[in-house]
């Protein structure tokens, strides 16, 4: 069992007797400390999607999926493509990627769950390194790192806030459950 | 159909005798009110809760038409009016022994970390004189630590009628401990006083319906979790405050960030204050413009019929 706060993108709960595979996952609090999961969900046997909230220490069965270790391949509009090490490939319909699509990049390692011998998600791993494409240039002198700006990245072009003194160039580490920067890696 | 506040639950044996019942239960969740925009997307949203078969939902008061909206009883900005307009207002304030030539009448409902000394302090130190309308039972350690800090000559009791009102003076505050009011008597303390400070919801929602400067203090959270409710309510009053000048808000959101910080707000009042006679008309204008809007009340019955 998990809490409804513990749902991450690609967990399959049920919803009587339809497994819902959980798309986009809102945690936000509400009032007196208690907090409310808004979740996107998609229906495995139709298709379907649907938006619910949840209290956030509601206890949901999850289902033990498979899981496999594969690299991105390719995007095949609208089918995303990987491949894993028996050069098998899979493909994730878009709508199942979640956030993955932040990150991707060439032969990146990730992880794809599977229902029934379909995949339905991936995981990435809790960071990445990517290079800055776009920001504006570094304010000198500021190295507080408190001050934000915002970065483009490369080759998605995702864009999220970096502190000032981070340079078009610079590889940065990114934190991928809260697209977060976490640090500027050397070299 | 059965609805819950504050995050209740019935115990599992009665859901489950309720799931047994002829017609499948449908559970409304009475959900905290926040100005937060991710609420608008919550709302009127079912939950997935399928042990007892009930159809839960999630219904959101709020500020926006996509929310439930805000507890409102019909014809209460008429009512307000009225009283206002005739003798029933002043007679109200007389009856209850509070001094009525005073340049600024202030009510203060807070939590016990408001910096409310301090605030009694810069409103005694300050020029013009004020009255400050404080509960019994409300921040009982600062008020007594204001009084005792302040030489007995200077914070005299002045009156202790038998209605449980004490009044103090402390250099140009008078300050007033009330006793605590119903519901209806306290709307009736809100719409004559020329400031209102409220927290939490009920007085909060209370305060909006006053029409008077408010502001307000959020219930302290984990995380900070407060500030980020309170810079969502005044990035709402932001857009919804017409006529508004750019140094009234300043103050009104430098006081406002001061009072649910805990820091001493002495630096912001005396500015503030200056502002409060242009603050007071887009106060009013905002609450008659959002009372033209649909009520929770009868958001949430429109909301249980549809799901009936």
């Amino acid at each position: 069992m998990k809490l409804a706060s513990e749902l991450r993108v690609g967990n399959v709960i049920m919803n009587g007797k339809e497994p819902m595979v959980v798309l986009r996952a809102e945690y936000n609090k509400s009032g007196r400390n208690a907090a409310v999961v808004k979740l996107k969900l998609k229906n495995l046997l139709n298709n379907s999607g649907t938006e619910t909230v949840c209290k956030a220490d509601e206890k949901y069965d999850v289902l033990m999926l498979d899981k496999r270790e594969v690299t991105y391949s390719y995007f095949a509009d609208p089918l995303y493509v990987f491949m894993d090490s028996e050069y098998n490939q899979f493909e994730v319909e878009a709508e199942s990627m979640g956030d993955a699509v932040q990150y991707l990049d060439d032969g990146m390692p990730c992880e794809v769950t599977f229902y029934e011998g379909r995949a339905i998600s991936v995981e990435m791993p809790n960071s990445v390194v990517r290079e800055v494409e776009y920001t504006e240039p570094a304010v000198k002198g500021d190295t507080s790192g408190k001050v934000m700006k915002p970065a483009r990245i490369k080759p998605t072009g995702f864009e999220l806030p970096v502190p000032a003194f981070v340079e078009i160039g610079d590889k940065i580490e990114i934190d991928t459950r809260t697209a977060e920067y976490r640090s500027r890696v050397k070299g | 159909m059965i609805v819950s506040t504050f995050g209740c639950e019935l115990p599992d044996r009665l859901r489950a005798c309720l799931a047994l019942g002829p017609k499948r239960p449908s559970w409304i969740h009475l959900e905290y009110l926040s100005a937060e925009t991710w609420v608008d997307g919550c709302h009127g949203l079912a939950a997935i809760k399928s042990a007892d078969r009930s159809r839960e939902f999630f219904f959101y008061p709020g500020f926006r038409a996509a929310t439930g909206g805000l507890l409102r009883e019909q014809n209460l900005l008429t009512a307000r009016d009225a009283f206002l307009a005739g003798r029933s207002a002043s007679n109200w304030w007389r009856a209850r022994g509070l001094p009525e030539s005073v340049a600024l009448r202030v009510s203060i409902f807070c939590y016990s970390d408001a910096p409310l000394r301090a605030l009694l302090e810069a409103m005694a130190q300050a020029p013009e004189p004020s009255l400050a309308l404080v509960p019994v039972g409300v921040c009982g350690e600062q008020v007594a630590q204001f009084l005792a800090s302040r030489s007995p000559a200077s914070a005299l009791p002045i009156q202790n009628p038998s209605n449980g009102l004490a009044l103090w003076r402390a250099g140009r505050l008078t300050l007033a401990r009330l006793p605590m009011l119903p519901i209806d008597e306290y709307d009736h303390l809100l719409w004559q006083c020329d400031l209102n400070f409220v927290r939490g919801e009920d007085s909060w929602v209370r305060a909006l319906w006053a029409g008077k400067p408010m502001i307000w203090q959020p219930y302290r959270q984990t995380d900070d979790t407060h500030q980020i409710k309170l810079a969502a309510f005044l990035d709402w009053q932001k857009t919804r405050l017409p006529g508004i000048t750019s140094s009234a808000w300043k103050r009104l959101a430098g006081m406002s960030h001061a009072w649910s910080t805990g820091t001493d707000p002495a630096p912001e009042w005396q500015a503030f204050r200056d502002q409060l006679p242009t603050l007071a008309a887009p106060f009013e204008r905002l609450a008659h413009a959002h009372s033209a809007e649909p009520g929770l009340a009868e958001k949430l019955v429109e909301f249980c019929r549809s799901k009936l």
